[in-house]
């Protein structure tokens, strides 16, 4: 890796520090902890400087700025640092924000404790881009196996935007009321809710969103449910059962635009949900609501059609029918026995038959089921049941049985209520609808009369002894605790499995020792090709309807990737789980809201649903208890509501071991915890430690980690090679739509008519976001393809200039330096390089602040603005001058000057630096800027260098000093920056600080100037008309940099401007009095051609 | 010369009306044109130019680097034996280059002469008495009407050279209510339009002309008084010639101060130590309205020792500059002859009675490496004269 410094510590000092080893040719990286780097309240310097540095630090092309990050581990080793860099995720592109803050207007959660948003962005501090604070996915999401992003839709409800929350939930599973009341919610067990009091009821917020949704469609029916329209070409799929995780897997892969058909065998739908959930869990109408919802996709389902060899179609028929993939998604019906005595008698039922019995004896019309049932049932009056297992399948038989008018039910269970698997919720109810629980009991045998019919159990007494390979205690028998309970009927619950009956002669797809059917790893393929398993027949551990759904979802990708022949493609990354921490105030209970049930008594009279549903206010309230873990939801409302598309939600930290020369460290050791790894570097001095808010300390510690660095790079300057504007003007006008925040406002059509009738324009072309690399790609490829010499851009960069200020944004910075603004040689040579054609220059027109954003209440007249802007911007870019950047070439020495004891130690830094120094003794004869060089006359002789470093002893030397430069007609003024004076090139070494500190920042200054200035050459720069110039002094006085000097003798005197020192900005020619100066920017030519275009015409 | 108001003349005409054809290119002209002197770019004269004109060599003129930069100070007009009226000439021509979108080079980003465009606005509606204080009073029912002409712009635009000028205002109304006089002052004044008819401008003068005349009539005062030259000179001489008769005697404020001292109807406190003072005659004043002792009178009777510079009355040099237009080292050669021609009388003020010769006496000044050759304090007639005015 490169070898250079790191700087840990993004504020003023390490910025500076940054800044400095950059202009002399280090690989600087800086290392800030948070997502922007940020001054200090307190700091002298003005936050819009520090941020126009940072945004200099931004664009350097040897400095690497790393935001979010923190030191993993530092390592010596053979002289070098080795340091890992974890950078953890901003989940936001940097390259793509255009920092619009939709995602901010959308996003529900408030971080607690904060005042901002879980995305959110910062006034001051930069990268001018969102950033969202999310630790990880909430434990609830993150335990979801249908993949849906629970935290996200309980903010979503808690603000009552229902229908946002009952989306995201569709874009996981088809299947919210279904899961809303019979979900295992894996989710709720996670909930940190739990720790302090009892979890949220997601479960339920879910129900209510989909009871909601469905109310919602009824009142505002739409006809928005298109059934998508099949190509010639697409693919027939066959997915054997209708429970839900076929149905998961029809939907995904009818909306992928293949056709579905679905074989069940049963003469309903919803599988288990159907025929194993008793319908006072699960009403029908639910499930057939939701199942409507598919179908109306065009997926077929055919009922009481088998599969297999004794079936209705075998699997060559489906195959050889033209069908390209085939889904086993049969579930597990069929149920273990117990392998005792007894269990051949008439009256020992199979719960999950039982089940199945009385919904289909529910659900059908006709007598078959309800005689089937009739006969699993005892006929004796007041009969009594006995229940074996602890399963959820145990809860919903004993609770139907109960229903079914058996007034006795009791369950068997081996171990304690602890180890039960039934859900709490579930045993509570059953309980509480009378059902009795023997815990610690275990059937021997079944007892039955001649006609073998029941008539009793004999049991054992359990003990819990050691635990178990599932982890729960291994219920021990005791010995001479054997009873007898009168019981007529036994319902075994004890497992299922699925049947494998339709397989049978199928040697291709291979079943597991464990009854599962094999499939491979992440391809969900069976042995044969073209058939693949999903949901219980494959599931290895729990059985439950979110685990089939999830995983059918998987499936269902695969088979459509491999319908289509693709491979596959990466799978999304998951990040880990938050377990942020939380204050007290945070964590005070807050009383759960307990949805209306049903009365007891009332229940068990049939099967009417015994949960209502939450109310409205219900809802809200008890998603309001939600904790926030994230704290970002993933509600993806920013990800809906953002036109770059630069949120990544799935990003995932970084780690990246480095190798530096040396390290400085300039952090607040406060507030990060970063000191505890460097501690022992700063102590023994082998890091440089600086105060995070001092910059001069972060130039002095620039200048003596200089030493350190090994291949630095020399910064020599080339000849730039400057457009050829002999050629005439091919321009090409590009109009960039910034999301809405332009198009919403102006007609960017028309304004592309109007632009494409300028003259010389062969071009116009739309950009979604010109500061996205996309657009400075596109504009490169239009510069090649129609030979394009000149290009506006008309987006919300308001200058042409290849520098920023502090009205510069980061996105205007990225946008200029994907188009190779900042960096103008390589740009164009890369450019010549590529296409062998000419380059273009740039024209830049902000017709978002200026046009869009003002005259947002008058679209037309924006769009009329809009056109004229452009217009007067292709005149000025067609009457560019023809123009060669020169490099100047400065002598790397300085001029010292004062009687300051830092002087020597000035002279010594500067020869470490091969920087030539002169000491120079008063009096001062006469000084000169000539040529980029400082000429000093004193009684010794001419010195002559590029730069001055002023170094008094005292206050009064400093006024002496400064005054030896009026008197010479070079005005010099202090700066907000107190080393670097008004005059480029002119610096100041501060008499009030610690010596060694500041003589060692202005070296550091000053070199990095030298190196600066050579390389930075400007070809746009003020000219002055000796015949209009008055020698009035005004340019003097108002130049930022320096630049204009007085030139001639007595009245002949003009003023000239230097080149080596003129920013190009063009302030001396708006002040001049008399016009003689022509400002490089805007020449007199291009302003009048441009004022022509605005008003004239 | 009637013709400004009709239609526009041709070059034929304009060479006629001005005698141009009566040169006898005797040289008197370019011996005293400042312009000539101290243009070392080429050689231009008035001479030259008329010989253009007389020769028929008509597409020349408008190249001849003195069509732009002439500032019309009237030096050469003055001693002309032919009567050559070189500046009107001048002035005539400029509105025919106008008309081929010719300009001269514009100062201070032309702001100056965008104020009077804007003013030819007849809905603009203004309120340009702010600067009259309280202690100062002004009249709707006056026979009498004080024209302020630029000050109040100039107050704002030359307040870093330290100009006087809305002082100036306040001063005349002070000696005004100090003889008996409570003003009127237009809220609505338009510019003068001096330097718009100097420039070739005719539209822009008609325009402002007009708007002034109407006012003048419905307050149907009897006089105007004013406090610049060019205003005076305007409004006296070019507004009856171009617009029409409004029947109302104009005089500057020297001019109204000089006849009062001769009424006895102000007094002025004089009997502090003699200060000597040198007097600039401004170009308008002196050669174009004759005005060259009221302003001496008024300083003798303010109890001021007064010297003549070399050049003086109708032999003195122009402040440099004029309209707001060409202005560069030439300009900035003849302000530093003139302030040095004041500096040599080892006078310790140099007065003036005009604020533009007082900012282009000003803008020279600032120039710090000159200060041996050109420092001298410069001061307005009429703010020394209300300072001393007898209470």
């Amino acid at each position: 890796m490169s070898k250079g410094v790191l700087v840990i510590g993004g504020m003023e000092a390490g910025i500076q520090a940054a800044l400095d080893l950059a202009d002399i040719g280090a690989e600087v990286h800086i290392v800030e902890s948070t997502p922007f780097f940020g001054k200090n309240s307190h700091s002298k310097i003005p936050a819009h400087l520090f941020k126009t540095q940072v945004m200099e630090a931004a664009k350097h092309p040897r400095i690497k700025i790393w935001t979010n990050t923190c030191i993993d581990e530092v390592k010596k080793e053979a002289g070098k640092f080795s340091v890992e860099l974890r950078q953890y995720p901003r989940f936001v592109d940097l390259s793509k924000c255009t920092a619009c803050g939709d995602c901010v207007d959308v996003c529900p959660v408030t971080v607690p404790g904060k005042e901002h948003k879980a995305v959110y962005l910062s006034d001051i501090g930069q990268p001018g881009c969102a950033a969202i604070e999310k630790s990880g996915q909430a434990p609830c999401s993150s335990s979801c196996p249908g993949g849906i992003h629970v935290q996200g839709y309980v903010a979503l409800t808690a603000q009552g935007r229902f229908k946002e929350a009952i989306e995201l939930i569709r874009e996981a599973i088809p299947f919210p009321g279904i899961c809303g009341r019979i979900c295992t919610h894996p989710c709720e067990v996670n909930c940190r809710r739990g720790d302090v009091d009892t979890s949220v009821s997601i479960r339920l917020l879910k129900r209510f969103l989909a009871d909601w949704e469905l109310k919602e469609n009824k009142n505002n029916p739409s006809n928005d449910l298109a059934i998508p329209e099949y190509q010639d070409n697409a693919c027939k799929v066959a997915i054997i059962g209708a429970g839900p995780a076929g149905m998961t897997a029809a939907e995904y892969l009818a909306k992928a635009g293949h056709r579905v058909t679905v074989f069940e065998k049963l003469p309903v739908v919803g599988g288990m949900l159907a025929v194993g959930i008793p319908a006072y869990r699960l009403p029908r109408e639910v499930i057939a609501s939701e199942y409507k919802n598919i179908m109306d996709l065009g997926v077929d389902v055919q009922l009481n059609t088998a599969i297999g060899p004794d079936g209705d179609y075998s699997f060559d028929d489906l195959l050889n029918d033209g069908y390209g993939a085939v889904c086993l998604t049969v579930g597990a019906h069929s149920s273990f026995s117990l392998g005792i005595p007894g269990e051949d008698l008439k009256n020992v039922v199979q719960g999950i038959e039982l089940l199945k019995v009385i919904s289909l004896s529910q659900q059908t019309k006709g007598p078959v089921w309800k005689k089937k049932l009739k006969a699993l049932m005892p006929s004796k009056k007041n009969a009594k049941a006995v229940v074996l297992g602890g399963g959820n399948t145990a809860m919903d038989v004993s609770r139907a049985l109960k229903r079914l008018g058996i007034t006795n039910v009791s369950i068997l269970y081996r171990r304690t209520r602890n180890e039960m698997p039934a859900l709490i919720e579930e045993i509570e109810d059953a309980e509480h609808e009378g059902v009795k629980i023997e815990f610690l009991t275990a059937p021997k045998r079944i007892a039955g009369n001649k006609k073998n019919m029941v008539t009793g159990i004999e049991c054992i007494r359990m003990e819990l002894g050691k635990p178990d390979e599932s982890g729960r205690r291994r219920p021990v028998p005791v010995h001479g605790s054997e009873f007898l309970l009168d019981i007529d009927m036994v319902v075994l619950a004890i497992g299922q499995a699925p049947d494998f009956d339709f397989l049978e002669r199928n040697d291709d797809i291979a079943i597991g020792n464990d009854r599962r059917i094999c499939i491979g790893s992440g391809s969900f393929m069976t042995d044969q090709k073209g058939i693949f398993a999903a949901g219980d027949a494959v599931t290895r551990d729990k059985m439950m309807a979110i685990e089939a759904i999830g995983m059918s979802k998987k499936m269902a990708r695969e088979v459509d990737l491999y319908l289509r022949g693709e491979k596959i493609t990466e799978i999304a990354s998951k990040i880990p789980v938050s377990f942020r921490e939380m204050t007290a105030e945070e964590l005070t209970p807050k009383e759960k809201v307990s949805g209306p049930v049903l009365p007891a008594a009332k229940r068990i009279k049939n099967f009417d649903e015994v949960e209502l549903g939450y109310s409205r206010d219900q809802a809200v309230k008890e998603a309001q208890r939600c904790l926030i873990c994230g704290p970002c939801s993933e509600c993806m409302a920013c990800v809906k509501a953002c036109k770059p598309e630069a949120l990544i939600h799935n990003q995932n930290e970084i780690l990246e071991k480095m190798n530096f020369d040396t390290v400085i460290y300039a952090d607040n050791p406060v507030a990060t915890d970063s000191m505890r790894l460097v501690k022992d570097y700063l102590e023994s001095g082998e890091f440089y430690q600086v105060p995070f808010d001092n910059p001069i300390m972060g130039s002095a510690a620039a200048c003596r980690v200089r030493s350190n660095i090994t291949d630095i790079k020399s910064s020599a300057s080339s000849a730039g090679i400057a457009p050829d504007y002999n050629e005439h003007a091919r321009t090409g006008i590009f109009i960039c739509k910034c999301g809405e925040e332009i198009s919403g406002i102006i007609n960017v059509d028309i304004l592309r008519e109007h632009a494409l009738a300028l003259t010389d324009v062969k071009h116009v072309g739309i950009l979604p976001f010109s500061c996205r690399i996309e657009g400075a790609e596109k504009i490169n490829e239009m510069i090649s393809a129609h030979r394009l010499n000149r290009v506006v851009l008309a987006a919300c960069s308001c200058c042409s200039f290849d520098q920023v200020c502090y009205s510069c944004t980061y996105q205007r910075m990225r946008c200029k330096s994907n188009l190779g603004v900042f960096n103008i040689d390589a740009a164009r040579k890369s450019i010549i390089k590529n296409n062998g054609l000419n380059s273009a220059d740039f024209e830049f027109v902000n017709i978002r602040e200026q046009c869009a954003w003002v005259h947002a209440d008058d679209p037309a007249a924006a769009t009329v603005k809009a056109g004229k802007l452009i217009a007067a911007a292709v005149v000025k870019i067609r009457e560019m001058s023809k123009r060669t950047i020169e490099p100047v070439v400065i002598d790397r020495s300085v001029i010292i000057l004062g009687n300051s004891p830092a002087s020597l130690g000035c002279m010594n830094g500067y020869e470490k630096q091969d920087v030539k120094s002169y000491h120079i003794k008063m009096p001062i004869r006469g000084m000169e800027h000539v040529e980029g060089c400082y000429v000093i006359k004193t009684d010794d002789g001419i010195v002559k260098a590029a730069a001055i470093m002023i170094a008094p002893g005292d206050a009064a030397e400093a006024g002496q000093l400064l005054k030896v430069f009026s008197d010479n007609g070079l005005n010099v003024k202090h700066t907000g920056n107190i080393i670097e004076m008004s005059r480029q090139g002119v610096f100041f070494c501060d008499p009030e600080f610690d010596t060694q500190a500041a003589a060692d920042a202005v070296v550091a200054r000053t070199c990095a100037w030298l190196c600066r200035v050579q390389s930075n050459i400007k070809p746009i720069t003020g000219k002055v008309d000796p015949d209009k110039c008055r020698m009035c002094y005004t340019c003097i006085d108002v130049c930022e940099a320096g630049a204009p000097r007085q030139t001639g003798e007595g009245i002949d005197r003009n003023v000239w401007i230097d080149p080596a020192l003129c920013y190009g900005c063009g302030t001396c020619a708006a002040k001049c009095p008399s016009n003689a100066i022509c400002a490089g920017y805007s020449t007199d030519i291009q302003l009048e051609a441009m004022i022509n275009e605005l008003i004239v015409r | 010369m009637t013709g400004i108001q009709s239609n526009m003349k041709t070059m034929r005409e304009i060479i006629n009306q001005n005698r141009v054809t009566l040169c006898l290119t005797c040289g008197k002209c370019s011996s005293v044109c400042p312009i000539t002197r101290w243009e070392n770019r080429e050689y231009i004269s008035p001479r030259l130019l008329v010989e253009k004109a007389a020769s028929g060599e008509d597409d020349q003129i408008f190249n001849d680097l003195l069509f732009w930069s002439c500032i019309t100070c009237g030096q050469c007009t003055e001693l002309c034996p032919s009567d050559v009226d070189f500046c009107g000439f001048i002035r005539d021509m400029r509105v025919l280059a106008r008309k081929e979108n010719l300009t001269g080079a514009c100062t201070h980003g032309d702001a100056i002469q965008t104020w009077a465009r804007i003013m030819t606005d007849p809905e603009l509606k203004q309120n340009r008495i702010g600067w009259v204080n309280d202690d100062l009073k002004i009249s709707d029912k006056s026979d009498t009407i004080y024209f302020t002409g630029c000050l109040p712009y100039y107050d704002i635009m030359f307040r870093d050279l330290g100009s006087e000028s809305i002082k100036v205002a306040q001063s005349a109304i002070k000696i005004l209510n100090k003889t008996g006089i409570e003003p009127y002052v237009m809220k609505n004044e338009r510019c003068c339009g001096h330097d718009q008819i100097w420039e070739g401008d005719v539209k822009t003068f008609k325009a402002l002309a007009e708007l002034n005349i109407d006012q003048f009539k419905s307050i149907g005062a009897k006089r105007i008084i004013t406090t610049c030259p060019e205003c005076a000179y305007t409004i006296k001489y070019d507004y009856p010639k171009s617009v029409g008769e409004y029947g109302m005697e104009v005089m500057h404020i020297t001019e109204y101060m000089a006849e009062q001292v001769s009424k006895g109807k102000i007094d002025f406190v004089n009997d502090q130590e003699k200060q000597t003072v040198t007097y600039h005659d401004p170009c308008r004043l002196g050669r174009s309205m004759g005005v060259y002792d009221a302003p001496r009178k008024v300083l003798r009777e303010l109890g001021y020792h007064t010297v003549e510079m070399k050049k003086n009355r109708s032999a003195g040099l122009c402040c440099g500059t004029s309209c707001w237009t060409s202005c560069g080292k030439t300009n900035k050669k003849i302000q530093t002859e003139r302030l040095g021609q004041a500096k040599e009388t080892e006078a310790e003020m140099l007065v003036t009675a005009c604020i533009k010769c007082q900012v282009h006496f000003k803008c020279a000044q600032k120039d710090k490496m000159l200060e041996n050759e050109i420092g001298i304090q410069i001061h307005d007639l009429t703010i020394l004269a209300a300072e001393r005015l007898k209470s």
